[in-house]
């Protein structure tokens, strides 16, 4: 669809220019001898006429486009007529660029061209490397891309996590809990290596953003992404490179895969005699409670599915203005979002966003882009897991409220994320052949919060309040050149790359609190009589890279690639750690190897394999020896150890060999299907040294772990129905991933974040707990406890193995649309702490039975909680020490490992149904009045099938507490939309 | 071509350097130094105030735990509201410490952690600093070495004293080293208290001061000598020890440095974390309610439907600004009076006297060696030192359990000498 929209646009343009072309070669023609005409037609596959073609021969830089009878004319002028073999290329947006030989010899040459529907976009020009693009249909890597400008026509995404969420193979989007504006993370494939904060690097139009998870007076220690501002309204597309193969030109961090975000931006004039184009979108919804607390197994449901009953509203307006001319470009944006969660007094987020991109074209050897957004939002999120103030705390989980509901509404923590993203990028191209980019950008990324709790409200606090500011200010500096050339009669094509980046960050953090408060309406910290929390942090970091790269085809069939990378990065009081990347791959056409004779049904055949490496660095000052720093207390200021480093320390290494086929057949289905094996080596670890040493409070680096994965995703597309008025595309996405580690150095494991550990032989943060045995009892047959395991052991992965989606597309009655996608998970461990909690505070009902069966519980609490019914077992028998065992190794809350359960779930994700109303509008009301009239519903989050009783989907904290937690959190939302977008 | 790769190669090397260059010219770090920053006379001061902040913040943890092993403190979830199982509480109260608990480990670390920093200023003061030849630098000098060779010893007291391999064989490891039993960790005390003292004579123009101190050392060597049962060597430590008005060494803490009594003992008033034993108040206060002039306590009910007492020496009435006392005159008082009553002789003027200090007109009278250490038990309320006491004694309520905190197993399981 989108690219009719194109055709349309360009064709005006196109016939004008071949047009003059065409003036232009019959006038010349007339002049000079010994020049060269070549005629033809260019249609598609089914006959159509292709107006706007181009066609061209690269190597002479000379070309021309069909006319609206789709026939072509290109003049060779008489310095090329020197009978040589020339490669004769057609292409089209929207179909597969086809080239014929020919040699030049003077007089005419007739030759038509028909081109092949590109139908699974694979011509599409993708990304693969710092300062290279290629187009899928020869990448050596798998490169996925989410058209996000056609996903937003279809849906309602609340940010970037929404947006990505089950849309590409080998990525999965993990997020934090269901509050509005919440935290959220990526997992790549089998998770890298072992440091840093396992997170892909984010580009934002050339611009390298921060992409850290921050927490600051969190209501219950859930951190927040520095990527939440990201308006999905104002991204183009989204690409991204999975791993160390495909992202080694981007340097160290870059082993966690890349993902580059471009932004809107001006298409030029829109047709004839109009310059501009407005659109504006209003999209009306809310937000509801899917997950239904079963009032048969959790006692105090009723009552918290009554406060979670209250949904919150959506409501976007967008307006963007976009147009322009030949020489320039523009897109002007203004969006603004309130968006409330379930719990909605005290969970909603108000973002506001600005954007300009404008793109010049001064002479056609130069083009300017400059893009600015700017995003300002403020919100609150409802406190929850482990606070006093917890909603589920005091009306799910715990026996009693501790604090009554109208004191909980008065607790606030509200945050103000602001980002802006500038950036200029020019690019040159002096001579022919020679394209010389440079760019220069800045995030500015600032969260401000403020906490507070009335006085009155907890007798500890007697009245609290916080502030806390986090900034990063991360500018980008890229210069690189293109040069191309191509030998032995166009035959091989040679395009080097050389380049530099370089980024620099600056970053601070400041909170400060007080609390005891005399008169609560007066809470200025300088009021408060205490202190808690005084913080302040200045960091300042630079990392520089020189690359080169050289692709090298032949014959159009094979394509290699080959790059190297050197890196320098900051690390305080040691030599500057530089490492260097080498890349390589190798892609071939099969599809177009004569010998092979594939019939013609094989629309497309490539072998790929590609091998990159990269690497995360040490922290700033993990090289630094011992240092110290000040510590007041007790009114006595002293030096005190601060940490103890690795003078030689090196950045882990991490080493990605990827392979794949990516298929076409019949013009209706294409697979992409990669397999992947990664190395970590040389990964930090972190040695506690022995108490005795006096040092067991500064862990030790050293490089002496590594890791392994292995992996396998797959894209299937299907093109079911293909026609004016109907449209069926289906497509399945499904993913395998393991992992394992396999080194520590002289250790075996090594604890990591809460519960979960890192282990020889298992994958990373495995769950980690005593094994609840069976039970235990005292002389009288009583049960009196859990008999655990003499060790902890690992009990399954918070990293699912399988991961997946369907979705399908489905036009019908030429202008209605049906969208859906169902995303799935298995193989994966989620630790249910909500309903252990509940266990514990006796009102899980699956673990009172138990209790009144074994004579736990007396008989009043019998009694009111409605357990009269089960029978009451005699200590001794077999029944009860069955029912003991059963109790102890399924449900004493005692054992954590009997709530860390299975977690596959599946999910309806998304779902629309929307209708272009734009041909209905232009019937009775004519073509001037509006160019775009859309409007549709949408619903996320429809259902929900799991294991786990609970979202699954919910993690309290990150890497670096706990993964797969799900401990009194608020569960995902479904979410439901109108919206209706005009275009004027 | 080959004059292209040699500008090639000369611009890749040269840009080489740039980024090098480029990417070490960062803003220093502002949240810290070097240790060979140190290595200056000017830095010193900043130092031995570090060696006090350690002190004071290994040994309030380190002493509400040992008080909770003793009879003075005590954890129950079935009678105090809002007490939870956190960090093994229960397994101290009743004398079952495992090596993997996080109070005894954490306890463990943080004496060494003195150790090391109170050694490495020593070494540095002795070795690597050039001190400028002035009354100010030799006496900067002085009590340099005596402040760190003081807590050397001192941790090395507290590690003797607290910890052990089994549950009454005491002693502990330091840098790795085999088991280093209780004697002989007090002797290598000994000798870093004797140095210190040798250091502390040179202080010059400043007698007040440095015979302060030799008191002060003295008294600490008596309460070892207590400890150990060497009464004859404790009465004449004691009588060189800490005289009546001399101010007490204190730990300091505040809402920067927070006290881990107020953490672990003292919650907000619906939460509390150990219990006062009930014996202060039923008998000691009910007895003489002058005694509430050292027994300072809150009564809350309990989830039992019994009330229930909580400490309230140590609370954040006055902020979160309390004292640890390390050693007072009044606690060389007392070791006095035992070794008086020990061998025969009377104690009564001491302990009065003791007494007198708190204001308390109420007199002992004839008081045996049972009582002398009922009176110890309430000057020393919540300073660490019951526990040793009662072990000592033979008067252990958790008899033929744990007496120390065990050695952790962070401790065993990465020294080879285990």
């Amino acid at each position: 669809m989108k690219n009719l929209k194109q055709k349309g646009k360009n064709m005006k343009n196109v016939q004008k220019r071949c047009l003059t072309i065409l003036l232009f070669t019959l006038f010349s023609s007339l002049l000079i001898a010994q020049t060269m005409q070549i005629r033809g037609k260019v249609l598609s596959t089914s006959g159509e006429k292709l107006i706007g073609a181009n066609v061209q021969i690269k190597t002479l830089a000379i070309g021309c486009v069909t006319n609206l009878e789709g026939e072509f004319d290109l003049e060779v002028p008489s310095k090329f007529v020197n009978s040589n073999e020339v490669i004769l290329s057609s292409s089209y947006i929207g179909f597969k660029e086809k080239n014929e030989t020919i040699t030049l010899s003077g007089g005419i040459l007739e030759i038509d061209f028909t081109l092949e529907e590109d139908i699974f976009e694979s011509e599409t020009v993708v990304v693969t490397g710092i300062a290279s693009k290629t187009s899928k249909a020869v990448a050596e890597v798998a490169v996925a891309r989410i058209d996000a400008k056609d996903l937003t026509e279809k849906q309602n995404y609340q940010g970037l996590s929404q947006l990505i969420a089950g849309k590409i193979a080998g990525v999965q989007v993990q997020t934090n809990s269901g509050n509005v504006g919440g935290g959220w993370r990526f997992h790549m494939r089998s998770g890298g290596g072992l440091n840093g904060n396992g997170q892909p690097v984010i580009y934002v139009d050339g611009i390298r953003v921060v992409n850290e998870e921050i927490s600051g007076f969190t209501p219950g220690s859930q951190k927040v992404s520095t990527l939440a501002g990201l308006n999905p309204e104002d991204i183009e597309n989204i690409e991204i490179l999975k791993g160390a193969a495909a992202s080694a030109m981007y340097g160290t961090d870059g082993s966690n895969g890349v993902v580059l975000i471009t932004t809107k931006s001006g298409k030029g004039a829109i047709k004839e005699g109009q310059s501009f184009r407005i659109n504006y979108k209003h999209v009306y919804g809310s937000n509801t409670q899917r997950l239904v607390y079963d009032e048969d197994k959790y006692l105090r449901a009723k009552g918290f599915n009554e406060i979670l009953d209250e949904g919150g509203l959506i409501r976007e307006n967008t307006v963007n203005l976009t147009g322009g001319s030949d020489q320039f470009r523009y897109y002007v944006a203004y969006s603004k979002r309130y968006e409330e969660g379930l719990l909605p007094f005290q969970n909603y987020m108000d973002r506001n966003s600005a954007k300009v991109n404008l793109t010049m074209y001064p002479n056609n050897k130069l083009s300017v882009k400059l893009n600015s957004n700017y995003v300002w939002s403020k919100g609150q999120r409802a406190p929850n897991e482990w606070s006093w103030q917890s909603w589920f705390g005091n009306y799910l989980a715990w026996d009693k409220p501790y604090k009554d509901a109208e004191a909980i509404k008065k607790v606030k923590y509200a945050h103000e994320p602001t980002q802006f993203l500038g950036s200029v990028n020019v690019s040159y191209t002096p001579i022919k052949n020679l394209e010389i980019q440079g760019g220069v950008g800045i995030d500015f990324n600032e969260r401000d919060e403020e906490v507070h709790l009335p006085k009155n409200y907890d007798g500890f606090y007697a009245g609290w309040r916080g502030l806390y500011n986090n900034t990063y200010k991360q500018y980008t500096y890229n210069l690189n050149a293109r040069y191309n050339f191509s030998i032995l009669k166009d035959r091989i094509k040679i395009n080097p790359v050389i380049g530099t980046q370089i980024i620099e960050t600056n970053s601070t953090n400041h909170a400060l609190d007080a609390y005891k408060f005399e008169n609560p309406a007066v809470y200025i910290i300088d009021a408060g009589e205490e202190n808690y929390r005084i913080e302040d942090n200045k960091f300042h970091w630079k990392k520089a890279g020189i690359f080169f790269e050289n692709s090298i085809s032949l014959d159009d069939i094979y394509y290699m690639n080959l790059g190297i990378r050197k890196d320098y990065a900051s690390a305080i009081g040691d030599k500057a750690p530089s490492i260097i990347y080498p890349t390589a791959g190798l892609s071939i056409r099969a599809d177009r190897l004569d010998f092979l004779n594939l019939p013609s049904a094989v629309n497309l055949l490539k072998l790929r394999i590609a091998y990159g490496e990269s690497g995360q660095l040490p922290s700033l000052t993990a090289g630094l020896p011992l240092t110290w720093t000040s510590v007041v207390g007790g009114g006595i200021s002293g030096a005190v150890i601060q940490a103890a480093g690795n003078p030689a320390i090196e950045p882990e290494r991490i080493k990605e060999l990827e392979f794949g086929i990516d298929l076409e057949l019949f013009n209706m289905f294409s697979a992409e299907l990669t397999g992947y094996f990664t190395t970590a080596e040389n990964s930090i670890i972190n040695l506690y040294p022995a108490p005795s040493s006096g040092m067991a409070y500064f862990p030790f680096p050293f490089n002496v772990g590594s890791k392994e994965g292995k992996g396998f995703e797959s894209l299937f597309q299907f093109i079911l129905l293909r026609s004016a008025d109907y449209d069926l595309n289906v497509s399945f996405i499904y993913n395998y991933q393991e992992n394992e580690i396999t080194n520590l150095g002289d250790k075996e494991e090594q604890a990591a974040a809460t519960y979960h550990i890192l282990k020889i032989g298992y994958p990373a943060f495995e769950f980690y707990q005593y094994r609840a045995l069976g039970a235990e009892f005292d002389v009288n047959g009583n049960y009196t406890g859990v008999k655990f395991s003499d060790e902890k052991v690992p009990l399954g992965n918070p990293t699912p193995a399988h991961t997946g989606s369907f979705s399908v597309n489905f036009r019908f009655l030429k202008n209605f649309n049906f969208y859906g996608l169902v995303e799935y998970v298995a193989g994966n461990k989620v630790y249910g702490e909500t309903v252990k909690i509940m266990a514990e505070n006796k009102v899980y009902r699956p673990d009172l039975e138990y209790r009144a069966a074994l004579g736990l519980l007396n008989d009043d609490f019998i009694q009111d909680n409605g357990l009269t019914h089960i029978v009451k077992l005699t200590p001794g028998t077999d029944e009860y020490v069955a029912a003991a065992e059963e109790y102890a190794t399924n449900y004493d809350p005692s054992a954590r490992a009997n709530y860390i359960v299975d977690g596959d779930y599946v999910v309806i994700r998304e779902m629309s149904l929307s209708y272009t109303a734009t041909d209905l509008i232009k019937k009775y009301l004519g073509n001037d009045l509006l160019s775009e009239f859309v409007m549709g519903v949408s619903v996320r989050n429809l259902a929900k099938w799991s294991k786990y009783d609970l979202d699954p989907e919910v993690n309290y904290y990150s890497r670096t507490g706990a993964i797969g937690l799900d401990s009194m959190t608020l569960p995902q939302p479904r979410t439901f939309n109108f919206w209706v977008k005009l275009g004027l | 071509m080959n004059k292209f790769k040699l500008y090639m190669l000369s611009f890749l090397m040269l840009f080489s350097l740039a980024c090098e260059e480029f990417v070490t010219d960062v803003d220093p770090l502002i949240d810290r130094v070097t240790n060979e920053s140190l290595e200056s006379e000017e830095q010193l001061e900043w130092q031995l105030g570090g060696i006090e902040i350690q002190a004071n913040d290994a040994v309030d943890h380190l002493f509400v735990m040992a008080d909770l092993m003793s009879d003075a403190l005590y954890y129950d979830e079935s009678r105090l509201s809002g007490s939870t199982w956190t960090d093994g509480y229960g397994y101290l109260e009743y004398g079952t410490p495992l090596d993997d608990n996080r109070p005894s480990t954490t306890n463990y670390k943080m004496i060494a952690l003195l150790r090391f920093t109170a050694e490495g200023v020593l070494d540095r003061v002795e070795n690597k600093i050039q001190f400028s030849d002035t009354q100010e630098s030799r006496n900067l000098k002085a009590r340099a070495i005596f402040k760190a060779s003081f807590y050397i010893g001192y941790s090395k007291y507290l590690l003797g004293s607290y910890f052990g391999i089994e549950k009454n064989n005491f002693g502990g490891t330091i840098n790795l080293s085999a088991f280093i039993p209780r004697a002989e960790l007090y002797d290598m005390a000994v000798a870093d208290f004797n140095k210190s003292l040798e250091a502390i004579q040179n202080l010059e123009n400043s007698d007040e001061e440095k015979n302060y101190n030799i008191r002060l050392i003295n008294s600490f060597l008596a309460r070892m000598a207590l400890i150990e049962g060497d009464y004859s060597a404790a009465e004449s430590y004691a009588n060189k020890g800490l005289l009546q008005g001399d101010d007490a060494l204190l730990a300091k803490y505040d809402s920067k440095l927070e006290c881990s009594y107020l953490d672990a003992a003292y919650y907000g008033s619906s939460n509390v974390g150990f219990g006062l034993a009930d014996k202060f108040v039923d008998d000691y206060v009910s007895n003489d309610p002058e005694e509430l002039k050292r027994i300072s306590y809150d009564q809350f009910d309990g989830i039992d439907g019994n009330k229930f007492y909580r400490q309230n020496k140590y609370n954040d009435n006055n902020g979160a600004n309390v004292e640890i006392t390390l050693m007072s005159w009044q606690e060389v008082a007392l070791i006095k009076a035992e070794s008086a009553i020990r061998s025969g002789g009377n104690g009564d003027e001491l302990v009065n006297l003791v007494r007198a200090s708190h204001g308390m007109s109420s007199t002992v009278n004839n008081l045996n060696l049972e009582g002398l250490l009922v009176e110890r038990e309430k000057e020393l309320l919540l300073t660490g030192i019951r526990l040793l006491d009662q072990v000592r004694t033979g008067t252990y309520h958790n008899s033929g359990k744990w007496e120390c905190f065990p050695i952790p197993l962070e401790e065993t399981s990465q020294n080879n000498n285990f």
